[in-house]
C-alpha cells in the first residue's frame, strides 16, 4: 500500500481572467520508506507539485486532484484545520533557500520546537521539548546544539541553516519528508553530507522522502526511483533510471538501495589543517612602543589530499600572510598549523617570477640550488640523493615536466618569456618534491592564453605527483575553473564559499 | 552597551550643535529685544542702557555661554510678552500639548496595528481596499477642516463636546482628558492613516518571504503565522516610523490647538513669533529639535534591542 498516492493533479493560476495551467495531470505514488526522486529543469513545476501535496500553496493557485491519498486519508477533501494537523507532523518540508527559510527574528530553539508545540501541545513538558530539540539538532549533525538554542539564524552558515531546517522537519518523525532542491544552494562538500543525512534518516526512522532536484546525477545517486517532470507534466517512462523500475520492496530494489548507500566517495584525507589560528604583525614604532596590527583572526581551513583549495580575498585581506604562516615563515600568535606526516615542507609558487628568481644565475643553477636547499630542510644527505640520480638529471627531468626543453637550463631569467618564467617558478617549487604546493596568484601576471596553458600544466602536475594545492587568487573566474573548494578570506577571517 | 554609550555621546554633540545654531540664528535676525521692550518711542540712550544691562553688547560666544548655562538650569530667560520665565511659560503650555500628544498616540497605537493587520489579511481584497481608501482620505483631509467637522457634528449636533472647554489638569483631570479626546482624534487621524498604511505594506511584504512558507509547512494556521511570525518582523521597521510620529505629536499641533483653542506649545509658538518674543521662540525651537533627536536616538537603541540581526 502506497503511503502517498497522487492521481491527476492539476495546478493553475488565474492570468487576467484566463486560466493558466502550470501543472497538468500529474500522478505519482510514494511507498513507505522509499526515496522518490523528482527531476526536471528549472521552471518545470517541481516546487508547485511538491507544495501542492500538503496544499501549502497560496490561494492564488487553484489545485485540483482526482484523488490525493495519504495514509489512506483523502488530502484533497480535508479542511484547512485537518491539513494543519498533518503539515509538520506527518508531512514535513525542507526548501531550497536555507538563507531565508528561517524566521530572522526568532531563535533557532524557538523555531525548532514549534512543530512540537503545534502538534503535541501540552502532552510534552518544556524539558522534554528542549531535550527533543537538542537531540534533533545533534541528529542533523550540528555541533553544540545547546549553544544553538538561543542563537539567531543570521549567525549560521547556509549549511548549518539547512541542517536546522532538516532537524526541524524531522523533529516530529514525519512519515513523509519533501525535500525541494535542498542541496542546490550548498557547496559540494556540504551537499554530500546533507545527502548522507537523508540516507541516515531513511535508515533510522524509515521516513519516505520525495527528493527534488534539477540535478539528475544527484537524484540517481540517492533515489530508489526517479520520475521526470517537464513543462508541468510527468514524462512517460523517462523516469526509469535503470532498465526497469524496482520498488524498494522487491529484491532488486533492495540491492539498489544498498548500492545507493554504498556509493559514497572515499572519505577525504586531510593533509594540512589550520585551526583557530590568529596572527598579528608586531612592529616597534618610533617611540619604542610595540604596535600590534591584527591580520588573521581565528582562521580555520583544511586541505584534503589531492584537491585544489582556492583562497580568494581582496588585496590586503591577509592571503599572503596566511601563506607565510602555513610555510612557517611567520609564527602564529594562537592556534596551530598541522601538516600530516609525509606532507611536510610545502613549497610556494609566487606571482612575480622575475623578482623571485635570481637574475644573475642560470636556470640550471637556480633549480639545483632549490633542490639542495630542499634536501637540507628534509635532512637528506646529498650523497644519498645522488645515488639514484645526479642533480643534472633531476634538473633536466623537472624542465621536461613543466614543458620546457633542456636547453633552457643554460639561460638566465631575463632571456625567458613570461610563460617560461612562470614554468620555471613552478619547477623551482616542485624540484624538492613537495606534496603540498601553495600557488600565490600564479597566473595574475600573464595574459589569458598563457594563463590557460599554465593552469593546464598545474592540473596535470597535480595528477602526476599526487599534489594538493592551495590556490590563491583575487580572480573568481580563475578560482572557479581550478578549485574543488573555495575559502573566502575577508577582514582576516575565513569562511567557506558556496558554489 | 558600547553602542548605547556611543549613541548618547552623538546625541549630546547633536544637541550642542542645535543649541548653538538656534542661538546664533536668533541673534542675527533683525529686531532686538531692547527695542522691543522699550517700545518705538524710547530714546537711543535708554535703549542702549538697557542693552548694556541685558548684556546684549557682549561678544556672541560669551552670550552663547551665558545662555547655554541658563538652558542647562532650565533658565531660558523671560518672555517679553508675558513677563514670566520662559520655562515656566512653556511648562504650563506643555501640560495641554502633552495630554493631547498622549491621547493621540494612544489612539494611533490602539488602532494602527489591528487596522494594518486587517488590511493585510487579504491584500487587494474588499476590506483592504476599504481601509486603504480610508487611510488615503485620512492623509489628505486638512486638519482644520477635520477639526471643524468634528466640532460641528459632536459639539453642535450631538452636544457631547463643548468648544473651547479646555480645563487645566490641576483643576479637573477628568474634564481635561475628556475635552482633549476630540482634538486628539484630529491630530491622530493623518498619522494613524500613515501608520496603518505603512504597517500594512510591511506585513504584505513579509508575507511573501520564505520563512512564512516554512511556518505554514510546520502546521501553523493562518492566524498563528501572522501573530507568531510575521508581526514581529513587520513591527521592527515600523518602530522608526513611530518615533517620527511621537516627536511630531509632542512638538504641538499648531492647527489643532488653534481650532480648539487649546493653550498648548503650538499656539504659544505662533503668538510668540508674531510678538517677536525671541526667548520663547528660541526655547520652543530648541525643545522641538531636541525632541526629534532624543526620540530618534531612543528608537535607534530600541531597534537594536529588538532586531537580533544588528548586533
Ligand atoms: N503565480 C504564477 N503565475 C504564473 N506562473 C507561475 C506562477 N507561479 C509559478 N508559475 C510558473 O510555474 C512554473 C513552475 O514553477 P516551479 O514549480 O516553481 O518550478 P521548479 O520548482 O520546477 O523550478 C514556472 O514556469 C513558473 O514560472
Ligand atoms: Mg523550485
Amino acid at each position: 500500500m502506497a503511503l502517498l498516492e497522487i492521481k491527476n493533479m492539476n495546478i493553475s493560476v488565474d492570468a487576467g481572467g484566463m486560466e493558466k495551467r502550470l501543472v497538468q495531470d500529474v500522478s505519482f505514488e510514494v511507498s513507505e520508506g522509499e526515496i522518490l526522486g523528482l527531476v526536471g529543469s528549472s521552471g518545470s513545476g517541481k516546487s508547485l507539485t511538491s507544495m501542492a501535496i500538503a496544499r501549502i500553496l497560496s490561494d492564488d493557485y487553484k489545485v485540483t486532484f482526482e484523488e490525493a491519498l495519504f495514509m489512506e486519508k483523502r488530502l484533497d477533501l480535508m479542511s484547512e484545520k485537518e491539513l494543519c494537523d498533518i503539515r509538520g507532523k506527518e508531512i514535513a518540508y525542507v526548501f531550497q533557500e536555507p538563507m531565508t527559510s528561517l524566521n530572522p527574528v526568532v531563535t533557532i530553539g524557538k523555531q525548532a520546537e514549534e512543530p512540537l508545540i503545534l502538534h503535541f501541545g501540552k502532552t510534552i513538558t518544556k524539558e522534554e521539548r528542549r531535550k527533543t530539540v537538542i537531540d534533533a539538532l545533534k541528529d542533523a549533525g550540528l555541533d553544540d546544539p545547546e549553544g544553538l538554542l538561543d542563537t539567531y539564524p543570521h549567525r549560521l552558515s547556509g549549511g548549518q541553516r539547512q541542517r536546522v531546517m532538516i532537524a526541524m522537519a524531522m523533529i516530529t518523525k514525519p512519515k513523509l519528508l519533501v525535500a525541494d532542491e535542498i542541496t542546490t544552494a550548498l557547496d559540494v562538500d556540504t551537499r554530500n553530507r546533507v545527502i548522507d543525512l537523508l540516507k541516515h534518516y531513511r535508515e533510522t526512522y524509515g521516513v519516505s522522502i520525495i527528493f527534488i532536484s534539477h540535478d539528475r546525477k544527484l537524484v540517481d545517486n540517492l533515489a530508489d526511483r526517479v520520475i521526470t517532470i517537464s513543462n508541468g507534466k510527468i514524462l512517460e517512462n523517462a523516469g526509469l533510471s535503470d532498465d526497469d523500475m524496482p520498488s524498494p520492496t522487491t529484491e532488486k530494489g533492495r540491492t539498489r538501495q544498498k548500492r545507493a548507500g554504498g556509493l559514497d566517495k572515499p572519505v577525504p584525507e586531510p593533509v594540512l589543517t589550520v585551526k583557530d589560528m590568529s596572527f598579528s604583525y608586531k612592529d616597534k614604532n618610533i617611540f619604542g612602543k610595540t604596535e600590534i596590527t591584527p591580520v588573521l583572526k581565528n582562521v580555520n581551513l583544511t586541505l584534503f589530499k589531492g584537491e585544489t583549495l582556492g583562497i580568494v580575498g581582496k588585496s590586503g585581506s591577509g592571503k599572503s600572510t596566511l601563506v607565510k604562516v602555513i610555510c612557517g615563515l611567520q609564527t602564529a600568535d594562537k592556534g596551530e598549523v598541522t601538516i600530516k606526516e609525509g606532507y611536510e615542507d610545502p613549497q610556494m609558487v609566487f606571482q612575480d617570477p622575475y623578482s623571485s628568481l635570481n637574475p644573475a644565475k642560470t636556470i640550471g643553477k637556480i633549480l639545483k640550488e632549490s633542490l639542495i636547499l630542499g634536501l637540507k630542510r628534509k635532512g637528506i644527505k646529498p650523497s644519498d640523493y645522488t645515488r639514484t640520480k645526479s642533480y643534472g638529471q633531476a634538473v633536466m627531468e623537472m624542465l621536461k615536466n613543466v614543458g620546457l626543453s633542456s636547453e633552457i637550463a643554460f639561460r638566465r631569467v631575463r632571456e625567458l618569456s613570461g610563460g617560461q618564467r612562470q614554468r620555471i617558478a613552478i619547477a623551482t617549487a616542485l624540484i624538492s618534491e613537495p606534496k603540498i604546493v601553495i600557488l600565490d596568484e600564479p597566473v595574475s601576471a600573464i595574459d589569458a592564453d598563457l594563463c590557460d596553458q599554465v593552469l593546464e600544466l598545474l592540473s596535470s602536475l597535480r595528477e602526476k605527483f599526487g599534489l594538493s594545492y592551495i590556490f590563491i587568487s583575487h580572480d573568481p573566474e580563475v578560482i572557479n575553473r581550478t578549485c574543488d573548494r573555495v575559502m573566502v578570506i575577508e577582514d582576516g577571517e575565513t569562511r567557506e564559499r558556496k558554489k | 552597551m558600547r553602542y548605547v554609550g556611543k549613541k548618547l555621546i552623538a546625541l549630546l554633540v547633536t544637541l550642542a550643535a542645535i543649541s548653538f545654531v538656534t542661538f546664533f540664528a536668533f541673534t542675527i535676525i533683525p529686531g532686538d529685544a531692547a527695542t522691543n521692550i522699550m517700545g518705538m518711542d524710547a530714546t537711543e540712550e535708554e535703549i542702549e542702557a538697557l542693552r548694556e544691562a541685558m548684556g546684549l553688547n557682549d561678544n556672541i560666544f560669551v552670550r552663547y555661554g551665558r545662555w547655554l548655562l541658563g538652558v542647562l538650569r532650565f533658565d531660558l530667560g523671560t518672555s517679553l510678552q508675558y513677563s514670566i520665565g520662559v520655562s515656566e511659560l512653556i511648562g504650563g503650555r506643555l501640560k495641554a500639548t502633552a495630554g493631547l500628544a498622549f491621547e493621540s498616540l494612544l489612539i494611533i497605537l490602539v488602532l494602527a496595528v489591528p487596522l494594518g493587520l486587517l488590511s493585510a489579511l487579504k491584500p487587494n481584497g474588499a476590506l483592504d481596499n476599504c481601509i486603504t481608501t480610508l487611510t488615503q482620505v485620512g492623509m489628505a483631509v486638512p486638519q482644520f477642516f477635520l477639526g471643524i467637522m468634528l466640532t460641528y457634528v459632536l459639539g453642535v449636533l450631538l452636544h457631547v463636546f463643548r468648544m473651547g472647554g479646555y480645563v487645566s489638569p490641576g483643576d479637573n483631570f477628568g474634564a481635561y482628558i475628556s475635552f482633549l479626546f476630540v482634538p486628539a482624534i484630529t491630530v491622530a487621524v493623518p498619522k494613524l492613516s500613515m501608520m496603518t498604511k505603512y504597517l500594512r505594506d510591511c506585513i504584505v511584504a513579509e508575507k511573501r518571504k520564505d520563512y512564512v512558507r516554512t511556518a505554514k509547512a510546520k502546521g501553523n494556521d493562518a492566524a498563528r503565522v501572522l501573530s507568531h511570525h510575521i508581526l514581529k518582523n513587520a513591527l521592527i521597521p515600523s518602530l522608526t516610523f513611530f518615533a517620527m510620529i511621537v516627536a511630531d505629536v509632542f512638538a504641538g499641533s499648531i492647527v489643532c490647538e488653534q481650532v480648539f483653542s487649546i493653550p498648548g506649545v503650538g499656539r504659544l509658538l505662533i503668538a510668540s513669533i508674531s510678538n517677536r518674543d525671541f526667548p520663547v521662540v528660541s526655547a520652543i525651537v530648541l525643545y522641538t529639535a531636541a525632541l526629534v533627536v532624543v526620540t530618534n536616538t531612543l528608537a535607534d537603541i530600541l531597534y537594536r534591542a529588538v532586531d537580533p540581526r544588528v548586533n
